[in-house]
């Protein structure tokens, strides 16, 4: 028997483009600037944020949505800041989906709010792969990882608006190098701004903080 | 391991296509476009693919995967080339302010069906 070919050209992806758009379009509405922080397990990820949340509670007004495979052990810690947090496991899930992160995010008290920050599952391939309607998606890459990373992970890399470089502090016990780390960022994303952050000594950390500020002024 | 995810997305839309498309005819296969910089594994989407379409119309459809090269535009020279995803600089000028023109998306291009 013969075949014919039927011509589709679908965007497979087309569901989580609208469901991102739903939540771009809210955020816009309202001067909202989101956040998708995407790096490896134990990157510094939760800390990065409470470091954040901590030097800007008193300007700023922030949500966070914690993604997890599975445990509110994050959610937990970030409670004690004080700030809204809500709790997204996906329960075995690599990343988190577009129409996971709007139904949480329409939940939020969105008036009263300046920065929501979301927390992706650990993992730098697959979050990567899927728009959650961010403003903004931040690489988060600790040293002890391998500073050839951002090579081998190009599309998160690529994609980000900004890219942090955690435990500095290490920096005198591991044979990592900052600088090929950032050289490495720089061959598949020449013009991202890299912070170099210690999460324990708070180097860094105000030029980091003061990026999402200035994010959040040009979004009012 | 997002291949499940992206494999989910993709069987539905191919259901939905073939019975609109096709109704009652076989599908031999079921044709794809995949940027570079989705970063899937052919062979994991490939077995995703027949787990998931098991029991359905798709049921031994062939899923053929196309990579589509990342393709980027110079902001400083204008030159258009491709790029490896793990090198994004110009090959022309050595300019890193690079638009990515392809090599991101994932599309279904076609379903290869028996003829009536």
């Amino acid at each position: 028997m013969s075949t014919a070919s039927v011509r589709v050209y679908r965007d497979i992806l087309e569901k989580d483009a609208a469901w991102a758009e739903q939540t771009r379009a809210l955020a816009a509405e309202r001067g909202i600037v989101v956040l998708n922080l995407i790096g490896s397990p134990g990157s510094g990820k939760t800390t990065l944020l409470e470091r954040a949340v901590e030097r800007l509670r008193d300007r700023l007004r922030f949500a966070v949505l914690e993604g997890d495979v599975e445990t509110t052990r994050d959610a937990e810690r970030l409670d004690a800041l004080g700030v809204v947090v809500s709790q997204l496991i996906t329960g075995g899930g690599c990343h988190l989906s577009a129409q996971m992160v709007h139904a949480a995010f329409r939940d939020l008290p969105l008036d009263a709010l300046d920065v929501v920050i979301v927390e992706n599952v650990g993992n730098l391939v697959c979050p990567a792969a899927f728009d959650i309607g961010e403003t903004a998606k931040v690489a988060v890459l600790s040293l002890t990882e391998g500073e050839d990373k951002p090579v081998k992970y190009p599309r998160l890399f690529r994609d980000a608006r900004a890219v942090v470089i955690t435990k500095t502090d290490l920096l005198p016990y591991i044979p990592a190098d900052l600088e090929v780390c950032v050289a490495a960022v720089r061959q598949v994303n020449g013009e991202v701004p890299v912070f170099p952050v210690s999460g324990v000594s708070g180097e860094g950390v105000e030029a980091w903080v003061g990026w999402i500020e200035a994010l959040s002024r040009t979004a009012h | 391991m997002h291949e499940f995810s992206i494999c989910e997305r993709l069987v539905e839309i191919a259901l939905d296509e073939a019975a609109a498309r096709a109704p009652r005819r076989a599908i031999r296969s079921v044709k794809i476009a995949v940027g570079a910089l989705q970063q899937i594994v052919p062979e994991t989407l490939t077995a995703a693919f027949e787990f998931m379409t098991r029991d359905t119309s798709l049921e031994g459809a062939e899923l053929k995967i196309r990579i589509v090269p990342v393709r980027v535009r110079c902001r400083q020279c204008g030159a258009e080339n491709e790029v490896r995803p793990a090198e994004f600089i110009c090959p022309n000028c050595g300019g890193v302010g690079l638009d990515v023109l392809s090599g991101r998306d994932i599309v279904l291009e076609t379903l290869e069906v028996d003829e009536p």
